[in-house]
């Protein structure tokens, strides 16, 4: 990740693109895996800026505007010594990726902080845009408040655990990676949510003509969390849905790295056949 | 899954010749289509597709994306 940053910013600016061309999506699901996924990253995509305040007094806090936030959403110090945020499930996952930085910093660290998101794609555009905004509010408070030291991969990988993990949605891997690396890759799932990407080389031709041929048409807002979830619920037995759970749950635990140790066993009833036609119509989403 | 409006933008994209669509995410209602606008003589060039697109319904959104080799980017804001 390119960083322009001093060791203590005053404030910083994430940018981030979103995705295209998501081929061979849900197999990068817990539920649909093994799974190989590739995409384009496109952009412009998100944005988000970062500030500390000269504000004194109170506990530390940072509060999050937006356009689609109304009111702001603010992530303070407890009693307790824990980060918590007061709004409603549907910010949950901002305000956990939010914590989920806040919680290696010591609190006098943090002060008062205050952060704008701005997006030039439309909310619920199935552009992986809510996985952009967590890889961008991800790395501009990492840099602001925690050093920068992390990696874009570490970054995708840390904002696909503050969606499903933390905030409890359904999601696959992909959009967080094309989000933190960029460009055009292969990804491939196994064991979930373990990711070995190959980066697919775009050439100067190929970006430019793709740059004047590429039109991207938005009908409405989608919930991309509650269509997996309908998915799961229409297609997925429940015992297997336990065993799989199971599986994914063990292989988080052992973080396998690109080795393949710790690989997870398959789930010798994956309903591929039953579900393949359903699932694979809406993964490939081609025609 | 291909809702209505992507069919109906994809029928669009076929009568002006372009060369391809991929229904973005997970498909189902709403959400968006990608194409990528024919290279010959015939097929509409992007802006009119793009044009063609935003007439056939006027709660539709028409982006102007471009590949991005970069990923996410992070730099310093002077002081205010």
């Amino acid at each position: 990740m390119l960083r322009v940053v001093p060791s203590r910013p005053y404030a910083v600016r994430a940018t981030a693109p979103v995705r295209v061309a998501d081929v061979g999506g849900w197999t990068d699901t817990w539920f649909g895996g093994p799974g190989r996924v590739c995409h384009l990253a496109v952009g412009p995509g998100v944005e988000v800026r970062a500030r500390r305040t000269n504000r004194t007094g109170g506990a530390p806090s940072v509060v999050l505007e937006s356009t689609a936030l109304d009111p702001p959403v603010t992530v303070t110090q407890t009693a307790d010594g824990r980060w918590a945020g007061g709004s409603s499930v549907r910010h949950l996952m901002l305000e956990e990726a939010v914590c989920e930085v806040l919680e290696g910093v010591p609190a006098d660290e943090v002060g008062r902080v205050e952060v704008v998101i701005g997006s030039q794609v439309p909310p619920g555009a199935s552009l992986g845009t809510s996985a952009a905004v967590v890889v961008s509010l991800l790395a501009a408070l990492d840099t602001l408040l925690a050093g920068g030291r992390r990696t874009p991969e570490e970054l995708a990988v840390l904002a696909h655990r503050v969606e499903t993990v933390r905030a409890r949605r359904e999601a696959g891997v992909q959009d967080q990676w094309a989000a933190a690396v960029g460009g055009a890759s292969l990804l491939e799932v196994d064991p979930y949510p373990t990711v070995r990407r190959t980066p697919i080389p775009l050439s100067d031709a190929v970006v430019a003509e793709l740059g004047q041929r590429l039109v991207t048409v938005v009908f409405a807002p989608h919930d991309s969390s509650a269509v997996h979830r309908e998915v799961i619920g229409a297609h997925c037995p429940r015992r297997w849905l336990d065993t799989r759970r199971g599986v994914t749950r063990a292989s988080r635990d052992r973080r396998a790295g690109p080795d393949g140790v710790g690989r997870a066993p398959r789930c010798r009833h994956r309903p591929m056949g039953r579900v393949a036609a359903g699932m694979h119509q809406l993964a490939a989403g081609a025609s | 899954m291909v809702g209505p409006a992507h069919a109906a933008a994809i029928e669009e994209a076929r009568r002006l010749g372009a060369a391809g669509w991929k229904v973005n995410g997970a498909g189902g209602s709403g959400g968006s289509l990608t194409l990528v606008a024919g290279s010959s003589a015939t097929s509409a060039t992007a802006p009119a597709l793009a044009r063609a697109l935003g007439a056939l319904d006027a709660g539709w959104t028409v982006l102007e994306l471009a590949p991005s080799r970069v990923g996410v980017v992070v730099e310093e804001l002077p002081m205010r």
